[in-house]
């Protein structure tokens, strides 16, 4: 749910990383947070782990400044993957305004995306959400191991769910910045269509991409 | 039901209050470090903490009414703004003197700031002309004398020693709130489990009741269905006794022979429906137990003297095995407890094939209690069989008065269920406990603990 801070002519956006236990959820946040420019973001919250397992949740804050001199925050949120903390994921999951499916490319874990996709939906008409409200891109993570989806299967899956696919491999920061900016890119689009933010805030959706990629500037000088 | 709260919203005083003597400690040994004052302002300009440094300028200032006017202007200007996101910024007052003001941030947001100053830049060799043209009562020199009691401090470091400062207190401020997060979210998912098991303890609640009264209802329905039963049934023996007695004309021994059978099924099932109602009673609590004290050996004896007879057509052996210590007297209802024992009895034969054994024994069991709960002393009272045994996973249902039904009626151990649910229910009466040890094939002993005192003011 898109929040108006009137005093802090502030737009808050709220983006959650949802997927199977161990996708890598957390270590999308971790590699956006080293490439983020420290001028366009927070500290990267983790609250509470037990052994490397997100509790509760975790958070990095970044923003954009808009010529209009107002400010567009989002707050990257990832919940919880283990199924016994299914309150908290759906609790993360209210007022969300977009997703990043982090599932995992490794062929013998496909059921545990599934799994959560279906928790996914489940969460999301528990908080009076449907997939056409909140846009969504699927990563596929883990591309680094062996045995892992091919390209063209990713691309069956786009295919079949009409949504954009991503193949990451969090842990060398590849592909992180990739969904990232693809989701912002259909959120904005979403955005314009149903408020006209984008005419509201003077960003195109051109303009937009463009500070994206300025703030994970780091990601483009490594790609050259 | 409250949904759980992600996030607290962050407040610099709220959060350094918590622990503020921390804070202080921090900006001391800054102090201590360079001699230059420091102030923490939250967003609203109030002052978290503040170490004073040399004053004799500003104090000398606050005497002529113009510097004063402008010193007062000066301090509500950095009160009142907040630096931007991730800079520094130099402030002069009108003496020459500097300031810096760094922001802290939590987030993407800026929540509060550190004033470092006021010091002098190395450079300054003199007061500005503006400054000492500001009132003809300025002495240059005394003035002067009192500035140079500022520390002179190199603009680029002063840059450095209050974004440095700031950073300390941002990240003390993030570790302390996320604290408060994590209990925050700790307490509110423990309510939310808290409100599920209790949604969920109601749930299993109102299906107990629904249970026990379907039970109850099943429990009427049986008593109502063999009270009919019992008439027709009644009229039933008759009219086949009066046939055996020949009142409707001489039989053939085939004849006699049949009927001998009908009559004895007959009062088979005449016994079974007095099971029904008798267990129907106790069921609804319609039975009362008036305990008393009863010898045990008096109760073995009778028990072994049913069972001899009952054994005696397929040649069972049954013996009391002689006490060996004295053994306290029961507390109990003497009628209920021979009924009980005369079930297992009952049983012990049915199921023991020809020649075989019956052992009757008792002891002393007081140490461990007629209950598992209670400390009521007890007697353990058993019977023991060479009978077929019981498969271990059927052991928890031989008092299920449907067991039988549910097995049907060519399962060896049809007929047992009643009989054995009246004696798991008159020993539940007298708040004792019944065990049952089984091995197929080698036989069954059943022991029966019950109180040799009135129950403890716990149970009543
Ligand atoms: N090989 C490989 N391992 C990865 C990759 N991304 C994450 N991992 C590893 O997978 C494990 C789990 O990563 P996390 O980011 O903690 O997973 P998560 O989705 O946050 O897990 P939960 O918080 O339990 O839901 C860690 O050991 C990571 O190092 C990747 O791209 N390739
Ligand atoms: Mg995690």
């Amino acid at each position: 749910m898109v929040q108006f801070n009137l005093k802090k002519r502030e737009i808050t956006l709220k983006i959650v990383y949802y997927g199977p236990p161990l996708s890598g959820k957390t270590t999308n946040l971790q590699a956006l947070f080293t490439q983020a420019d420290q001028m366009n973001r927070g500290r990267l919250v983790t609250l509470e782990t037990k052994d490397d397992r997100t509790i509760y949740f975790d958070m990095l804050p970044v923003f954009l400044s808009a010529s209009t001199g107002h400010r567009l925050s989002f707050k990257l949120y990832t919940v919880p993957g283990q199924p016994l903390h299914n309150t908290t994921r759906r609790v993360v999951l209210r007022g969300v305004d977009a997703v990043a499916f982090i599932s995992t490319s490794q062929r013998d874990q496909l059921d545990a995306n599934s799994e959560s996709w279906a928790n996914y939906r489940e969460n999301l008409a528990a908080n009076h959400l449907d997939l056409h409200d909140v846009p969504t891109v699927i990563q596929f993570n883990k591309q680094d191991l062996p045995d892992s989806l091919k390209p063209e299967e990713i691309r069956a899956v786009q295919e079949y769910s009409g949504l954009p696919t991503f193949p990451a491999s969090a842990i060398h920061n590849t592909g992180c910045f990739e969904t990232l900016a693809g989701l912002l890119k259909r959120l904005w689009g979403h955005l314009a269509d149903r408020q006209a933010l984008d005419v509201r805030l003077g960003l195109s959706l051109e303009e937009f991409e463009q500070a994206i990629t300025r703030i994970f500037g780091n990601t483009m000088k490594r790609h050259g | 039901m409250d949904e759980l709260n992600l996030e607290l919203t962050f407040s610099l005083a709220d959060v350094a209050h918590k622990d503020r003597d921390l804070y202080r400690e921090v900006c001391q040994s800054y102090f201590d470090l360079y001699g230059v004052a420091i102030k923490v302002f939250d967003d609203n300009g109030s002052i978290l903490f503040e170490v004073p440094g040399p004053s004799a300028l500003c104090q000398y200032c606050f005497k002529i009414p113009p510097c004063r006017q402008a010193c007062i202007h000066l301090v509500n200007t950095i009160r009142r703004d907040l630096p931007p996101f991730q800079t520094v910024q130099k402030t002069t007052c009108f003496t020459g003197a500097e300031y810096r003001v760094a922001p802290i941030h939590y987030g993407t947001d800026v929540v509060g700031k550190v004033l470092f100053g006021p010091f002098l830049p190395p450079e300054l060799r003199d007061l500005p002309a503006e400054f000492l043209a500001m009132d003809r009562s300025i002495d240059s020199w005394e003035a002067w004398e009192a500035a140079k009691r500022f520390r002179r401090i190199n603009p680029r470091l002063a840059d450095q020693i209050a974004k440095n400062l700031a950073t300390v207190i941002e990240v003390m401020a993030f570790v302390g709130f996320k604290g408060l997060m994590t209990t925050n979210m700790h307490v509110q998912s423990l309510s939310e489990a808290f409100e599920e098991i209790n949604q969920k303890n109601q749930k299993l609640e109102s299906q107990i009741a629904r249970l026990r009264e379907l039970n109850n209802q099943r429990a009427s329905f049986l008593a109502a269905i063999s009270k009919e039963i019992k008439a027709p049934l009644t009229s039933l023996i008759g009219y086949a006794e009066m046939l055996q007695e020949g009142v409707g004309g001489a039989l053939t021994e085939d004849q006699k022979e049949f009927l001998k059978t009908i009559i004895d099924q007959g009062e088979s099932l005449f016994a079974i429906t007095q099971t029904i109602e008798e267990l129907s009673r106790i069921e609804r609590g319609q039975v009362e137990i008036t305990p008393k004290p009863v010898a045990v050996v008096d109760l073995l004896d009778r028990i072994v003297r049913q069972g001899k007879r009952l054994g005696a057509p397929r040649d069972i052996q049954v013996k009391l095995i002689p006490l060996q210590d004295p053994i306290p007297d029961l507390f109990v209802d003497p009628d209920k407890v021979h009924s009980i024992l005369q079930r297992i009895m009952n049983n012990a034969v049915k199921f023991t094939p020809s020649g075989g054994h019956i052992e009757v024994s008792a002891r002393d069991d007081s140490f461990f209690g007629a209950t598992h709960n209670s400390d009521n002393p007890a007697v353990a009272i058993s019977i023991q069989d060479t009978g077929i045994g019981i498969p271990p996973e059927h052991v928890g249902q031989i008092f299920d008065p449907f067991f039988t039904v549910h097995r049907g009626p060519e399962h060896p151990y049809s007929g047992t269920g009643v009989g054995l649910a009246i004696a798991k229910a008159y020993t539940d009466a007298h708040a004792g406990r019944i065990l049952v040890q089984s091995t197929p094939g080698q036989g069954t002993t059943v022991t029966v603990f019950l109180p040799t005192e009135p129950p403890g003011p716990l149970e009543q």
